[in-house]
């Protein structure tokens, strides 16, 4: 069988549907593109639209909240800082590093989550590693993924566990000293690979 | 004197009264909004219309391949119009034009993949699922499984039909780089699919 036909057959079962585009062109008409203002009454009537949807909005935050319970948006305060000493500022406690890459990172970027999270992003031209340390002992790599490899070792006094798949591993979570962490790959790399990034943290 | 004054008041009081109800009463409201807003929401709704039409689809696919889920490939859809509207940048072809919307389609799925990660809900699974399409299904999970770096490089391949060249232009990589991904991904493929499939035409 070839693949590429296949594939294509495959994506083809996702298309713009004729209500996904009547949403996304209801949704542009609320956009501001940045057009210079009209005069005030149109401004006014501008702002009371805005007030009537704030308000509808309100009303049916309060009504849904009654009904169901909806999921939460919530909207991240991320902050980038250019060290890991002013992340560690940033999230107050000493952020860990990685010492030792599989790869060579090309741009690092350091930031801050909500100020509590610490996430470090180590780019390399095929993979990347994205480092979180946090206080506390939830899983915090925000990788949702179902992965079929899923081993546990000891390291000194700490399990840490990883996971991926056909032996090429992704992800790596592990608690130490009262901190969780987690080291997520791109492109999944060997068993020995990952632990010794996990060992390289300090 | 009075009744001059008295007058001119009384007519401007008319234009200002004439002016707020012209606002109110649709069938006027082409006398009082500039002309120039009219034309530009009616250019808005015609360029969106078209870029939805030609693209809509490649976009939204894209965009699936990176996020494996239906509402936020259509968020990621609208935001790459929303920017190509604002931005509206002038291309010497469609082609141009199709890759500009591509790559922003890319980056806004990339930041999406890093703040929020990739949700479980994966409508496409579900639907061939439904349809009874094992072959798609067995296909879509095997290259849902692959890391992003090389599901992004399969789905402008075998999708798009964008060469290497183009590929590496997209993603602001290297040729060579783009052919070892490829390479790297055909393996995993080939590792997943045990041999099923052959990846040439």
């Amino acid at each position: 069988m070839i693949l590429k036909s296949k594939y294509k057959d495959v994506m083809e079962h996702v298309e713009v549907t004729a209500e996904m585009q009547d949403r996304i062109m209801k949704n542009l008409h609320s956009v501001d593109f940045g057009k210079k203002q009209g005069n005030g009454m149109v401004n006014s009537r501008k702002y009371i639209s805005i007030a009537a949807c704030l308000v509808l909005l309100l009303v049916g935050a309060f009504f849904m909240r009654n009904m169901t319970k909806p999921p939460i948006q919530v909207v991240p305060d991320i902050v980038e800082y250019t060290s890991s000493d002013e992340l560690s500022k940033g999230v107050g406690f000493m952020v860990r590093e990685v010492r030792t890459l599989p790869f060579d990172a090309h741009r690092i970027q350091y930031f801050a989550y909500w100020k509590k999270l610490a996430h470090i992003v180590y780019e390399g031209n095929e993979n990347t590693l994205i480092f979180r340390m946090s206080a506390g002992s939830d899983d915090i790599s925000g990788d949702y993924n179902n992965y079929n490899d899923v081993k546990s070792f000891k390291l000194g006094n700490n399990a840490v566990t990883l996971k991926g798949n056909l032996k090429q591993y992704n992800l790596a979570v592990w608690e130490a000293d009262g901190y969780s962490f987690s080291v997520n790959t791109s492109a999944g790399i060997s068993e020995q690979e990952l632990l010794k990034v996990v060992q390289s943290v300090q | 004197m009075f009744w001059e004054f008295r007058n001119t008041i009384r007519d401007y009081m008319v234009q200002v009264f004439s002016g707020l109800f012209a606002v109110r009463n649709p069938a006027n409201a082409n006398a009082v909004i500039p002309m120039k807003e009219a034309i530009n929401q009616t250019q808005i709704n015609e360029k969106a219309e078209r870029l939805l039409n030609e693209y809509g689809n490649h976009i939204l696919r894209l965009a699936y391949s990176y996020l494996h889920n239906l509402s936020d490939a259509e968020e990621v859809l609208q935001d790459a119009l929303i920017q190509f509207i604002r931005t509206a940048p002038q291309f010497v072809s469609t082609e141009h034009e199709k890759a500009w919307l591509l790559r922003v389609a890319i980056n806004i799925s990339k930041n999406k993949i890093t703040y929020y990660k990739i949700r479980k809900t994966d409508e496409l699974h579900e639907n061939l699922a439904a349809e009874e399409k094992e072959d798609l299904d067995f296909v879509w999970d095997a290259v849902k499984r692959l890391p992003l770096n090389y599901s992004e490089v399969i789905h402008l391949f075998y999708y798009e039909d964008y060469s290497t060249a183009q590929i590496a232009k997209l993603l602001n990589k290297n040729e060579s780089t783009v052919r070892s991904l490829l390479l790297r991904a055909r393996a995993k493929l080939k590792a997943i699919l045990k041999e099923a499939y052959d990846f040439e035409e």
